[in-house]
């Protein structure tokens, strides 16, 4: 799985990304952008930053979805901030996604043993979207086992206790963690924050489902330019 | 329910307002902060311990100043000025300080961070840090930190580290921000000293219940003084942690009539403001529910004021609630009023009190007016004007840069 913020760096490099994504990889989970996420290191903050300069309204992020699909491809996945389904409504944001070919999607500041989560997860189930659970090395048990029962599609398990993007390192209390987590659930697990090299990935992919990666993406990007994220894509 | 139960509760939901919106990561840290303070708050030996830092320490009680001249001069009601800056460090800030250092180290924590926009908040951190021989990292946009740099250097004299932050817009929401995303990378060994009743849950309940001391005293000494009730309470409303600490102690006493400040700026240019409660929109943003300033495009809006601690886009979330319920009247002040406010409590009383609080000080002069001598009003002054000499002093002397540009050129 790989991670767009939308808008990032400008209308058109930001469509060129996606298409990219779209060809290499399972989910593509696009962020809708923020002027404060709380959860994402500098990198994807500076790149929600930029990304406000080409986005006016959440609807320019689903017409972008819709643009920009290559259909049948890969899976799209909506990251969001609450502020942004609040201020959108919370059953015409979550229509509004079905119809824009999102099944999918992550709250990273909603627990979900809240009142606005479980009206959240209402109108999801009645429109039939996946919502996705976070879980991290220092989520309780007791907070795993009541995700466990009532996630569905797969779960993003957080590597380590960190924000987006800093370098992480996969040993073997990690190992332990992952095959913890299998033993919970029996959806699939994908596995982010942190991940940055070939390397990495060979590694997750040989004890989680699939892997996901964010910063790396803009990283490259950064460094110059489209033709060197899908080579490392390709790569993977 | 009364009022005051509801203000500190261990849910987090104050009416609509409130609890915590935070990535997962962050639950099991504010479960163990929350559990330590509910049982701490119900320690004695621990009250005893905090009672001695409260004398020996910070100074308390503050004293509570009947302003002779200034009601005499106003027309006719009583004003009495609760006078927070006499506290160790300048501010009321100190209070909230004492208590969550104890409570980090209750919890063994080995490191203090902290944010901080106009420095009391992060002197107040790195004083009591330095007290209780704690790492200290205090985060400040780099914004503040040039505007502030005398204030920077006090703070870096202590032990604290303090780290500019270059990121976004460089004000303290960026700090703010980056506090934050450090705690989630150190989460083990650290302790994030908040500086005002915002934040996830329990936060805002702690700041409560770290500030009602000052509510608490000026209830004894009005009894002392005049064996009654305040008619007025006023303080002005960043986020509210001076307000609080004078209000709470009196929510659940309905002839007591509470007015919260807030800076309206400019005049003239009124997009230029930090009137959260002009606008009313609830919505989620930085851990908690509560009214903000914002954009067309949803996104937040940047304020403006004088003054550096009521610029922000966003208020308290049990302030929301108590506005919602009509306990208390919000009203706003604009830079100018404030600014004469410094200038008529100097002329009468010589108490020189900082912008914020001048903010409080100018809304009670107007209310003052034409009221009967036996309407008491309390104001209450947290901050030291010192701070913002070099924002006032030009105002009061038009001769002030012509002076420091001579005093440069001797250097």
């Amino acid at each position: 799985m790989t991670h767009l913020v939308c808008g990032y760096p400008n209308q058109r490099d930001s469509q060129e990304i996606f298409k990219i994504l779209q060809n290499y990889s399972q989910f593509v989970e696009v962020q809708f952008p923020f002027s404060d996420p709380i959860a994402d290191w500098l990198i994807i903050t500076e790149a929600n930053k930029m990304a406000l300069n080409y986005i006016n309204s959440t609807d320019d992020v689903f017409n972008f979805i819709v643009k920009n699909r290559i259909q049948n491809n890969s899976e799209i996945l909506a990251m969001c901030y609450f502020h942004t389904i609040l201020t959108y409504g919370l059953r015409a944001f979550i229509e509004k996604s079905k119809n824009s070919w999102i099944y999918w999607i992550i709250v990273p500041d909603v627990p979900f043993d809240t009142e606005d989560w479980r009206s959240l997860l209402k109108i999801c189930k009645n429109v039939g979207i996946h919502c996705i659970y976070t879980v991290s090395p220092s989520t309780p048990i007791e907070r795993l086992t009541s995700i466990s029962t009532i996630a569905t599609g797969f779960i993003y398990a957080i590597s380590q206790n960190m924000t987006t993007g800093v370098q992480g390192n996969f040993w073997e209390s990690f190992r332990k963690y992952i095959s913890f987590l299998r033993e919970k659930f029996s959806i699939p697990i994908g596995v982010g924050f942190g991940i940055q090299s070939e390397k990495d990935i060979k590694q997750i992919n040989s004890i989680a489902d699939f892997s996901i990666v964010g910063s790396q993406v803009i990283r490259l990007y950064q460094d110059w330019w489209l033709p060197k994220i899908s080579q490392f894509l390709k790569e993977l | 329910m009364k009022l005051k139960e509801t203000i500190i509760n261990p849910t987090g939901y104050f009416g609509e307002f409130g609890w915590a919106y935070i990535p997962e990561m962050l639950i099991p840290i504010m479960k163990e902060i929350q559990d330590g303070f509910f049982f701490l708050k119900e320690t004695e030996k621990f009250q005893q311990e905090l009672r001695l830092l409260y004398r020996n320490y910070i100074g308390r009680p503050s004293p509570l100043i009947y302003c002779e001249r200034l009601s005499r001069k106003v027309w006719w009601a009583s004003i009495y000025m609760k006078n927070e800056w006499t506290n160790h460090t300048g501010a009321h800030k100190i209070n909230h300080c004492v208590w969550q250092i104890l409570l980090a180290k209750y919890l063994w924590k080995k490191r203090i961070i902290a944010e901080t926009g106009a420095w009391q908040h992060g002197l107040a951190t790195a004083s009591v840090a330095a007290k209780f021989w704690l790492e200290c990292t205090i985060y400040m946009g780099k914004k503040d930190y040039d505007r502030q740099r005398p204030n920077v250097i006090s703070m870096q004299l202590t032990w604290a580290t303090v780290v500019p932050v270059t990121e976004w817009d460089q004000t303290l929401r960026s700090a703010v921000n980056m506090a934050l995303k450090d705690l989630i990378n150190n989460s083990n060994s650290t302790y994030y000293l908040l500086w005002t009743a915002c934040g996830p849950n329990p936060y805002p309940s702690m700041n409560v219940f770290f500030q009602k001391i000052i509510g608490e005293e000026v209830r004894n000494q009005l009894n002392d003084a005049i064996w009654r009730l305040p008619d007025y309470l006023i303080a002005c409303v960043g986020w509210w942690s001076n307000a609080q600490g004078l209000f709470y102690d009196f929510l659940d006493d309905s002839s007591v009539k509470m007015i919260w400040v807030e800076a309206w700026g400019k005049w003239i240019n009124t997009w230029k403001h930090a009137t959260r409660f002009s606008e009313k929109d609830i919505w989620v943003i930085e851990w908690y529910k509560s009214y903000f300033l914002q954009e067309k495009n949803w996104q937040i809006r940047d304020t403006y004021s004088i003054s550096a601690w009521l610029d922000y886009s966003w208020v308290s979330p049990q302030l929301a609630y108590l506005e919602n319920i009509w306990r208390v009247k919000m009203t706003s002040i604009t830079d100018d009023e404030a600014i004469d406010a410094i200038k008529v409590l100097m002329q009468t009383e010589w108490i020189l009190p900082a912008l914020e609080s001048a903010h409080a000080v100018a809304e009670c002069i107007n209310l003052a007016k034409g009221k009967p001598s036996n309407t008491v009003m309390v104001c209450n002054i947290s901050w030291r004007g010192e701070k913002d000499l070099f924002i006032t002093a030009p105002k009061f002397d038009s001769q002030f840069w012509d002076f420091l540009k001579e005093y440069i050129l001797t250097l």
